[in-house]
């Protein structure tokens, strides 16, 4: 089965079927069940006119879409929508409410993924490449830039990726951060070793960041030079390793992904925040100063790292497994990330 | 070099005097729910 089609199949069972749980005797959600499915129909009837020969003259789509989702939520009159009709008419009675936008978010995936499943060129471009793609096919250069990227091709899950490297066959997607609040450092008590990250290399599947891509990072050098085999301190990192004795500050290392549509998943807070640990040189314990933090809204998380001992080296990292290694066996890092629906 | 030049502006403060001081400066800067905090 190609992709578009199983992508088609998630979007109608999960808009569709209610598994194997019985549905509740219910007027009103039966009768939002018909509001959903006339939307549907509706909306596919436009696109079916439009991919007809001799086609729909220009706009006509549009308009014929807008007069549907009008019939459905009502247009400038929320009160007149499918669902509000309803809550009026089975006052009390009714098993949800306020969820027209919901549903009709998802019968636009649905929709959708009935378009695309039935004409590629109408997918909607979750990668970079989709996009390199379709640019080569209009005859347009593929130039690096700002492109707008859905997640699982869903048009409710939009987002503005960095597409690199788009002069060559397999250009990759960045996601950009206020570079200002996304840092690492490494300090010898004295002076920082800090990198800068104005994006982040995310995989557009599995929205995964790697840690270790700098393509996009501008470091300042300190004493302290980045782990073995690594030109920038990596996102998610902070270092401390002084000569002396109770000097400071701590070395600090933000994430923050603010103004973005994605958050951390729960994954980072699971087991009392064990994605983060500190690290010392010697196996010893670390100084109760070293602190990861993350917002509550998971769109940021901040470090610090500390060591009171002279000659001693401390590191508080994300992605425990891969960074709090020695320096010079650093091999990846990684922070997932999801799609935060409006 | 001076040594806050080299050093973020979010990372200005004096080294906390204990974890209770640092846990309070961390949330003290945030709204709503409490952050989610690892003390190593």
């Amino acid at each position: 089965m190609t992709r578009p089609l199983v992508a088609l199949c998630v979007a109608l069972l999960s808009l569709l079927s209610a598994a194997s749980a019985p549905a509740a005797l219910n007027k009103c959600a039966a009768a939002k069940r018909l509001c959903v499915a006339k939307e549907l129909a509706a909306l596919l009837a436009c696109h079916a006119k439009a991919a007809k020969p001799p086609g729909l003259a220009p706009g006509k789509l549009d308009s014929c879409l807008q007069k549907v989702k009008d019939k459905f939520d009502g247009g400038g009159t929320p009160a007149k929508g499918c669902f509000a009709k309803l809550e009026a008419k089975f006052p009390q009675t009714c098993l949800t409410t306020d969820d027209t936008a919901a549903l009709q978010a998802a019968v636009a995936a649905a929709v959708a993924a009935t378009n695309c499943a039935l004409d590629p060129d109408t997918c909607l471009p979750s990668t970079c490449l989709d996009v390199r793609s379709a640019l080569v096919a209009a005859s347009q250069g593929p130039v690096d830039g700002a492109y707008t990227l859905y997640v699982g091709r869903n048009p409710n899950r939009p987002w503005t990726a960095y597409c690199h490297h788009m002069n060559l066959s397999q250009p990759v997607e960045y996601l950009t951060v206020v570079e200002a609040n996304n840092f690492s450092q490494m300090s010898n008590g004295a002076v920082v070793t800090q990198s800068n990250y104005r994006r982040l290399r995310i995989d557009p599947a599995t929205l995964v960041v790697d840690l270790l891509d700098d393509a996009f990072a501008t470091t300042q050098s300190g004493s302290l030079l980045p782990p073995a085999g690594r030109s920038s301190v990596p996102a998610g990192f902070a270092e401390f390793a002084s000569p002396n004795d109770n000097d400071g500050p701590a070395a600090a290392a933000k994430v923050d992904l603010a103004g973005t549509p994605f958050a951390f998943t729960e994954a980072v807070l699971a087991n009392d925040l064990a994605y983060f640990c500190a690290a010392t040189d010697d196996q010893s314990p670390a100084d109760g100063a070293n602190v990861a933090t993350v917002a509550s809204d998971l769109q940021s998380f901040s470090l610090a790292a500390i060591d009171p001992r002279g000659g001693h080296a401390t590191k508080m990292v994300a992605d425990c497994p891969h960074l709090s290694v020695a320096d010079g066996a650093i091999t990846a890092g990684t922070l997932p990330l999801q799609y935060v629906d409006s | 070099m001076p040594l806050l030049d080299w050093i973020h502006p979010d990372n200005v403060n004096p080294r906390p005097s204990s974890c209770t001081a640092e846990r309070a400066r961390i949330a003290t800067r945030q709204t709503g729910e409490p952050p989610h905090i690892l003390v190593a």
